[in-house]
């Protein structure tokens, strides 16, 4: 019990990274309008992040559910979320938790979706194929990485993990794409 | 590598686009209702990364593999099987003062990106920082140019090998690739300390007409020696010290370079009144986005500075409503007319500190 406490405290902790703080002591918090203007900011500038993570991770339709799961969560918590100093990598760990139950039913997530008419993928259809053989963590990563020119300590800040294993899930990832499509290292 | 790297940003697009497609096709989530309960598996992302509990694991763990080496090596000796005493990877190499040491840079650093090996004379003492994106492979020799007879040592990024052997200098190697990707180039910095030891070296290289910021304290002098690239000539060398900003243009816009010397290590805490219409904030450490509320026809001035060395080129945006208004660079400020009243964002689009971002300060009047 006292763990847990001690975990919400964590996150309702003010975050020290300044421009951060600048966001959030700057929202007048009794004004509904200005609540909702800033979570829609969030929406449209930051949780984007988040759905490129999870498409990559669960596919597009897939993750795209877990995704407005998660930010229906967000709203619902917003009080506390928006004074999180990584709510991008709290809400990957709310949608993580979203889809326990599709897992519990052993539903297979399907890259890059599970109907597929929702992304096309006739451009390319062997690297989609290869990315599917790769581990969600290595997909997330090579696609964060080298599709989106994130940082790996971006990947590791939402993914929850060190930039060590973010930079290993990208070798190896990029390894095994390699092999798969027979290209020249 | 480069084709796959533009097949995987166009399947990116691709899946980037039926995302936004399907959101589109989604309710609001402020009209939607959650069920997700509370995640439990949100202690990782809090727990610090040194906690207690994990140096102490560690540690054990630490403990119990050097037993089992201890105990492997004592066995081999006893059956008198030969041992390798020899450190892999120690960070110390020899090499006498006044002697030439060249260092070579094979660097296999995403294959793709950086091929070439180069040589550097002249570094018999100092430290060695190796810069890259990758672990590269930086051997050592005494006197010979072309065949290694010393140790080799793979340095990953950010790693400093100490190679001191007179105590005179500190230098710094930084090896970095060009804008182009095709070749290595790299420039070789001492930083000459006056009073020794009471500074670290922080230094950051750049190629190809951009400008790096050597950060560094007062009274420091700083000497920076272009060392030889794919299609510079070898040896050039200027003094500069803390304050100036060196232009060198050598006809040649590959080898065009302009280095600014910063004292400004300090970051100041930010003192914004929210809420006010005239006022300065100050955004240290300013490295994703921050947001302040400004209403239409006022002036906005901005201006951007390094905290630390930094890649040229890093900007700050005035962003409303995901539309970039203008940008500002560490001497180039941005002054601009706000066109509309509501929340506004400084926007860093991306650090990347294997490139050599870092945060930056800005500093916000509005009147």
């Amino acid at each position: 019990m006292a763990a847990t406490a001690l975990t919400k405290d964590r996150f309702r902790t003010l975050p020290r990274d300044p421009s951060v703080l600048a966001t959030v002591k700057m929202i007048d918090v009794s004004s509904p309008s200005a609540i909702e203007a800033e979570f829609s900011a969030f929406v449209t500038l930051r949780a984007v992040r988040l759905r490129r993570v999870l498409c990559a991770h669960y596919g597009v339709d897939v993750g795209g559910d877990l995704h407005g799961e998660a930010l229906a969560y967000a709203w619902q918590h917003w009080e506390r979320v928006r004074t999180m100093a990584n709510p991008v990598g709290y809400l990957y760990r709310v949608a993580q938790s979203a889809s326990r139950p599709q897992r519990r039913w052993n539903t297979r997530h399907s890259f890059p979706a599970t109907m597929p008419e929702v992304v096309h993928t006739d451009s390319d259809p062997t690297l989609f194929a290869s990315l599917t053989t790769l581990s969600e963590h290595q997909r997330v990563s090579v696609l964060m990485v080298h599709g989106h020119g994130w940082s790996y300590a971006e990947v590791a800040d939402v993914l929850g993990v060190s930039v060590t294993a973010v930079t290993n899930h990208v070798h190896r990832g990029l390894a095994k794409l390699r092999t798969e499509l027979g290209a020249q290292p | 590598m480069n084709d796959l790297e533009a097949r995987l940003r166009q399947a990116a697009q691709q899946l980037d686009a039926a995302s936004a497609r399907y959101q589109a096709e989604q309710p609001s989530p402020m009209t939607r209702r959650s069920d997700v309960t509370e995640p439990t598996n949100v202690r990782s992302l809090t727990r610090p990364r040194w906690s207690t509990r994990s140096v102490l694991s560690s540690s054990a763990a630490g403990l119990m593999v050097a037993a089992a080496t201890l105990a492997v090596i004592v066995l081999a000796r006893r059956q008198g099987a030969p041992v390798n005493e020899t450190v892999p990877g120690a960070p110390s190499f020899s090499g006498a003062a006044g002697t030439t040491t060249t260092v070579y840079f094979t660097a296999d650093i995403k294959a793709d990106e950086v091929t070439s090996g180069m040589s550097l004379s002249s570094l018999a003492n100092g430290r060695y920082l190796i810069d890259t994106s990758g672990p590269v492979v930086v051997e050592f020799t005494n006197g010979r140019a072309t065949a290694p007879d010393g140790s080799t040592y793979r340095l990953q990024l950010g790693e400093i090998a100490d190679i001191d052997t007179d105590g005179l200098s500190d230098a710094a190697v930084i090896v970095t690739r060009s804008n182009d990707g095709a070749a290595v180039s790299s420039w070789l910095l001492f930083v000459e300390l006056n009073n020794r030891g009471a500074a670290e070296i922080n230094a950051h290289t750049v190629l190809g007409g951009a400008m790096g910021v050597y950060a560094t304290t007062d009274g420091q002098r700083i000497r920076v020696q272009r060392a030889r690239t794919d299609r510079c000539p070898e040896a050039e060398m200027q003094w500069w010290t803390v304050g100036d900003t060196v232009l060198q243009p050598t006809g040649d816009s590959s080898c065009v370079a302009s280095i600014a010397v910063t004292d400004s290590l300090t970051t100041k805490e930010f003192t914004f009144v929210p809420g006010t219409d005239v006022g300065i904030a100050t955004f240290s450490d300013l490295s994703g986005r921050a947001t302040f509320a400004a209403s239409a026809n006022q002036q906005l001035h901005l201006t951007v500075r390094y905290n630390s060395a930094s890649r040229p080129g890093q900007e700050v945006f005035v962003v409303i409503n995901g539309q970039r208004l203008g940008s500002a660079l560490p001497g180039r400020p941005l002054d601009l007319m706000l066109p509309a009243t509501g929340s506004y964002e400084l926007e860093v689009p991306r650090i990347d500190a294997s490139l050599g971002d870092r945060p930056l300060t800005a500093e916000l009047s509005i009147r």
